[in-house]
């Protein structure tokens, strides 16, 4: 070992309170910069999981002109559900699940009461089947609080928002008769209005932020009240990663061609990109100021550090020490101490990370009443990237002490007291 | 002396009575319109043909019946698909009679009517009188009087309407109808004027286009209207619908 490292070690174990203290500072800044990134990464990903596989899925297929076309005439714009089109699709690559829906809106009217009033709201809804739902979209049905979920595809059922539910006075009640059922309106495929009566069975809780007039309803039930037997407006895609989101939806689209559209998550609730790329950027800017303020801590301890060691100093040039070594000493020093304190920060990171990740933190998204238990996670190469920064600018600011240091007079320093 | 004065007056009288002749008040053009596009009472057979903008068009057939200002009730006999439907307003409230489910649900007056492009107030609500405000603006067209009707209350569909009507018979031209944003929703042409009976006469034929959606239009024909009629009041009763 070059005789400079034993020397930097030698005295940074002599005064270990100084040494203990600055690595102190070193430890925790970098573990809190690491337990801060796990839990905004947690955040994020809470809310991109609750999106991707309680609403949108992974990738969703539409027929051409679908998304432009969505607020004038949806159902125009449908896809033939047959068993050829989604073995086509399930024979992509990566391709894990397909579950076809309906989107539409109706009105809602609640069965009369005595005096013979009724409430009416206009709602958007969704013509799922639950089965194949479970495979692309999961969370959903977890989002049910009261009463149950859909329980079958081709069932008179209706699932409400709950905030839905309250402001039109919907009560979930499993035991009344159909004529206390409300009754779904909406105009079918060629605008003509036609009706169901539906059994309200459970509420959703407002897990993705978003409109609040919202309901799930079997999707046989579905093409029936919208007179679409066989037609769907989407499918929703499950892929076997996030990682491969993209280039499974590349290949649809080939597999597929111009008559069908392809979207990923990320196409279709763009906000959660933006929102990704945001919270990176102003994450970039508090670590910059955070790590300022560590560092200018090592600084001073190390400048304390050179008042203190000016008689040693003084000995040092007296027998014959140069001054680029002198800079050297100081510099290797406080590459040691950035060494272990980026180690031991980052172990310590780790492990509060570990702890928030195995415990899980409750939250809710906002605007939503459900609450994720969040499991902050890291991404490696972001930890190493951020361990080397650190040791990199702590080494680099030692200079500034070392230099200093360099300067001394040697007759000086020895009469320094 | 006397017979001066006499003279006099007899002269204002009738200049009075030329301004009065020569210059219409917006109001009484409401009401003009009022009396042919919604009498008091009818009972009439109606056909309405929405036009999608991929070329399909579906026709609906009705037969309609309308007692004073606020009661009117429609009955679907074709197509299949919402044949035996029946439409109830009373007042500010409108209900469907779904058939199949023998129930009656709460329309939305802004709603669109069978899926075309009028909306339920256009069929089933005409009273501009009792829902707008009138001021006569200047016409592009010198044989016609150009109207400017701002909504009295958010319960109508449009916030403003401009309305062309003939200065010859008062008959509607045409209408351009405006939401709450400024932005035209639809624009309508009024024409084939046909007299149904000795005291009545109106366009037979609204077309009723999309200005949002510009390939989709309706048109409502009215095939046969009579006024002189005097409605059943249980027509009206929500008890009464589905029983034909």
């Amino acid at each position: 070992m070059h005789p400079l490292l034993i020397i930097a070690a030698r005295n940074l174990r002599r005064n270990r309170k100084r040494t203990l203290l600055t690595l102190g500072a070193l430890v925790i800044g970098i573990s809190i910069m690491m337990s801060l990134r796990g839990f905004i990464n947690a955040v994020l990903s809470a809310q991109i999981d609750a999106a991707i596989y309680g609403y949108t899925g992974m990738i969703q297929i539409h027929k051409a002109g679908y998304s432009k076309n969505v607020l004038s005439s949806p159902l125009d714009q449908s896809i033939k559900d047959t068993p050829e089109l989604r073995a086509k699709i399930l024979a992509v690559p990566q391709v894990t699940g397909l579950a076809p829906r309906l989107q539409f809106t109706g009105l809602y009217s609640t069965a009369p009461d005595s005096q013979g009033n009724s409430e009416t709201s206009f709602m958007g809804l969704l013509g799922i089947d639950p089965a194949s739902e479970d495979v692309v979209a999961p969370n959903l049905k977890s989002w049910t609080t009261d009463g149950t979920f859909l329980s079958h595809s081709d069932r008179k059922e209706i699932v409400l928002n709950k905030d839905l539910a309250a402001i039109i006075g919907s009560k979930i009640n499993l035991a009344a008769t159909e004529d206390q059922w409300p009754v779904l309106m909406s105009s079918d495929v060629d605008g003509s209005l036609n009706g169901e009566i539906l059994k309200p069975v459970g509420l959703l809780a407002n897990a993705v932020p978003g409109d609040k007039r919202f309901a799930l309803v079997p999707l046989e039930t579905a093409r029936k009240l919208l007179r679409m037997e066989g037609l769907a407006t989407s499918y929703l895609l499950r892929v076997s990663s996030l990682a491969v989101v993209e280039t499974t939806a590349q290949n649809l689209k080939q597999t597929l061609g111009p008559e069908f559209e392809v979207q990923t998550w990320e196409e279709l609730i763009p906000v959660l990109k933006k929102m990704t790329a945001d919270i990176g950027r102003i994450f970039y800017f508090i670590s910059i100021a955070f790590y300022t303020v560590i560092i200018l801590g090592i600084v001073n301890a190390m400048f304390m550090s050179v008042l203190e060691r000016t008689r040693e100093i003084g000995t040092m040039m007296s027998v014959g020490v140069r001054r680029q070594q002198i800079v050297l000493l100081f510099v290797v020093e406080g590459f040691l101490l950035a060494v272990v304190g980026a180690f031991a920060g980052v172990l310590a990171g780790y492990f509060f990370v570990f702890l928030m990740h195995h415990f899980g933190i409750p939250i809710s998204a906002p605007g939503s009443t459900f609450k994720f238990l969040m499991r902050p996670t890291l991404d490696p190469s972001w930890v190493l990237a951020n361990g080397s920064i650190s040791i990199l600018f702590t080494s680099l600011v030692s200079l500034w002490p070392a230099y200093r240091a360099s300067r001394l007079d040697p007759v000086e320093a020895l009469q320094a007291t | 002396m006397n017979r001066i004065s006499f003279c006099l007056l007899l002269a204002m009288n009738y200049t009075f009575n030329q301004n009065a002749y020569a210059d219409v008040t917006a109001a009484e053009l409401l009401e003009k319109y009022d009396k042919i596009m919604g009498p008091a009472q009818f009972e009439s057979e109606m056909d309405m043909t929405s036009n999608r903008e991929d070329g399909t068009s579906r026709t609906y057939s009705m037969k309609a019946l309308k007692s004073g200002d606020d009661k009117f009730r429609i009955w679907f006999t074709s197509p299949s698909a919402v044949s035996g439907q029946e439409i109830l307003r009373i007042g500010d409230n409108s209900w469907l009679y779904l058939p199949n489910l023998k129930r009656a649900s709460r329309l939305a007056n802004r709603d669109s009517f069978q899926g075309g492009d009028f909306n339920n107030s256009d069929i089933l609500r005409v009273n501009y009188t009792k829902d707008f405000d009138g001021k006569i603006i200047t016409s592009e067209d010198p044989s016609s009087y150009k109207l400017e009707l701002k909504s009295k209350n958010k319960d109508t569909s449009y916030d403003l309407i401009h309305l062309w009507i003939a200065k010859s018979n008062f008959m509607p031209l045409k209408g351009e109808y405006f939401g709450t944003s400024g932005k035209k929703l639809r624009s309508a042409e009024f024409s084939d004027v046909k007299e149904y009976s000795k005291s009545y006469t109106r366009p037979a034929k609204v077309l009723m286009k999309n200005e949002i959606v510009p390939a989709r239009s309706s048109i409502l024909v009215v095939k046969k209207i009579k006024i002189d009629i005097t409605p059943a009041p249980q027509k009206f009763l929500q008890t009464d619908l589905g029983k034909g």
